[in-house]
């Protein structure tokens, strides 16, 4: 019994050790003073000076626009890589093609930036594209990380899901496209969004592959944060940081619930079934 | 009516490839080549950037420190989660599901906030010191910025999760009945613990310390904050010579040391998933 005691509260602490910073973030963004060591009252104070700061606005609203784009490429090029991956049965050197595939999930973020700023540079001296490094750059290369992380969630949803209907279009003399355009495309709608979702706050999240591949007059809000954290704290940041975790939650629980209608979704899968005895 | 060839899904599919496969090729295959070439080849061809890393003892202590905190926090990350994993992977479903997303929350958070607000609460007048000062606990603030202990308690915050995840998803697909044989043939708690519960955990355990230990390798912003000039890491110090000194071969070379070491590390990971399905099994997602 006391052993049960013993691991809830290692459980306990283990969420405290988590929440901490976060929970400090969300309380002193209201703190009503200067300096973040004494709680001097409650106060929207900071939220005031934060949307008031323009620089950081506008480095938000960039941000945004970077992440809207990049998780659209990376939506459209992930979906068609992860169901190609999951339709398409064994191969020789399968096993390496899936690796291959998920490296970018554990390549360090430095080596990504480097090695997208060379291709960008060497991109820009052969063909004059991309001309100069900012967010057109950026967008790229937050694509290309995201690529691999929507691939793997489309790729999850396919594996749950028995061909068969597929296959059915298929007899039934649908050409290829039609079929994924009318059969299997409506089937992964929710994987897409998540996945869009995930590559969306992949974006926002990421400084070190931004700062590699971003240029002058192009800084995301990360870049722009990171900088300020640099040189100290102000309680203006923590009223961005609470506004960011309050986004990320929402997002996550949307995601979470997308999943579920994915769950629900996958009941279907005795219709299915029924259709493959037919 | 026109008659159309049948097709396969699967072979049909395979023209799916060629967008994707132009991607690849040109935003990953090709750029981690270059990085591979400039090392090699400038500013002349042969090992001198790599002899360069090897003479200088700075760059030798950068190497070492990174292995060994990433070591620590992963050691650290370990005994934080496993019985966090545990509690957690005896929960009901319910419970389980609440559990989960509690440690999600977190996750998805960015790296930058939350090292931003490691940096704030450890500052000399920080809460942490004040709190502790005023408890009577230390009579002077410590330092926990700018030096190792503020590098490792950011770290294992951040990567925390990632251990959790793996090892509740090698929990969760264990057989129980293994465990109940044990105790009917009346083996006590710790004895099924040490001989049943402990080896069935085994690959999530090398899955999580895996998945921790790459990214602490390759990680910088929680480095470059909350570390001081002795506590460089190898991201921090490519990062430097990217940006500060413009030494692009010679991060190159650095950034293909640690490219090695993480494909070495990748190759080891995927031979341990494959046994309970990844990272982001049933019941991660």
């Amino acid at each position: 019994m006391s052993g049960r005691g013993a691991l809830l509260g290692w459980l306990l602490a283990g969420y405290a050790f988590l929440y901490a910073p976060i929970a400090f973030l969300v309380a002193f963004s209201f703190n009503d003073a200067k300096l973040v060591t004494a709680w001097a009252g409650f106060s929207w104070r900071w939220y005031g000076v934060l949307f008031a700061d323009e620089a950081l606005l506008r480095a938000a609203f960039l941000s945004l626009r970077i992440a809207v784009a990049s998780a659209t490429l990376a939506t459209v090029v992930g979906t068609l890589c992860g169901v190609a991956l999951a339709r398409f049965g064994r191969f020789r050197g399968r096993g390496a093609f899936d690796a291959a595939v998920a490296a970018p999930l554990v390549l360090p973020e430095v080596i990504t930036g480097l090695s997208l700023l060379l291709l960008f540079v060497a991109m820009d001296q052969a063909f004059g594209w991309p001309a100069g490094r900012g967010a057109l750059t950026v967008t790229l290369a937050h694509a290309s990380v995201s690529v691999a992380y929507v691939a793997v969630v489309v790729r999850a949803r396919l594996a749950g899901m028995t061909p068969v209907l597929e296959e059915a279009a298929a007899d039934l003399y649908a050409p290829p496209a039609e079929v994924f355009r009318r059969v299997t495309l409506p089937l992964l709608a929710p994987a897409l969004a998540s996945g869009w979702l995930l590559a969306f706050t992949l974006s926002l999240d990421d400084v070190v592959v931004a700062s590699f591949t971003s240029g002058p007059g192009a800084s995301t809000l990360p870049m722009v944060v990171f900088s300020m954290l640099r040189l100290g704290t102000t309680p203006e940041l923590y009223a961005l940081a609470t506004l960011i975790v309050l986004a990320v939650a929402a997002i996550l629980l949307l995601g979470l619930w997308l999943q579920r209608s994915n769950a629900a979704a996958s009941g279907g899968q005795p219709i299915a079934g029924g259709a493959g005895r037919l | 009516m026109r008659k159309r060839r049948i097709w396969t899904p699967g072979r049909g599919y395979l023209s799916l490839l060629i967008l994707p496969g132009i991607f690849f090729c040109a935003f990953f295959i090709w750029p981690l080549g270059t990085v591979v070439y400039q090392g090699l080849f400038q500013p002349r061809f042969g090992f001198g950037n790599y002899a360069t890393i090897l003479a200088s003892t700075t760059h030798i202590r950068v190497l070492m420190f990174t292995f060994r905190l990433a070591g620590e926090v992963t050691l650290l990350c370990l005994l934080i989660a496993y019985p966090v994993a545990y509690t957690l992977s005896r929960a009901g479903e319910g419970m389980l599901r609440v559990g989960l997303a509690i440690v999600l929350i977190p996750f998805w958070t960015s790296v930058v906030i939350r090292t931003y607000a490691w940096s704030a609460l450890f500052q000399r007048h920080g809460l942490v010191n004040d709190l502790l000062v005023q408890a009577g606990i230390v009579d002077e603030p410590i330092k926990f910025i700018y030096n190792e202990v503020g590098v490792l308690i950011g770290m294992t915050q951040i990567l925390l999760p990632f251990m959790i995840l793996p090892l509740l998803n090698a929990m969760r697909r264990m057989d129980g009945t293994l465990l109940r044989a044990a105790e009917v043939l009346g083996a006590n708690p710790v004895r099924v613990f040490v001989h049943i519960y402990l080896p069935l955990s085994m690959p999530g355990v090398t899955a999580g310390v895996l998945l921790v230990f790459i990214s602490a390798v390759g990680f910088y912003v929680t480095p470059a904050v909350l570390g001081g000039p002795q506590q460089m890491m190898i991201a921090v110090l490519i990062e430097q010579y990217v940006t500060r000194t413009l030494n692009w071969p010679l991060a190159s070379a650095l950034a293909t040391i640690l490219l090695i070491a993480t494909t070495l590390l990748y190759l080891a990971y995927e031979r341990a998933t494959r046994r309970i399905g990844g990272m982001f099994g049933a019941e991660a997602t």
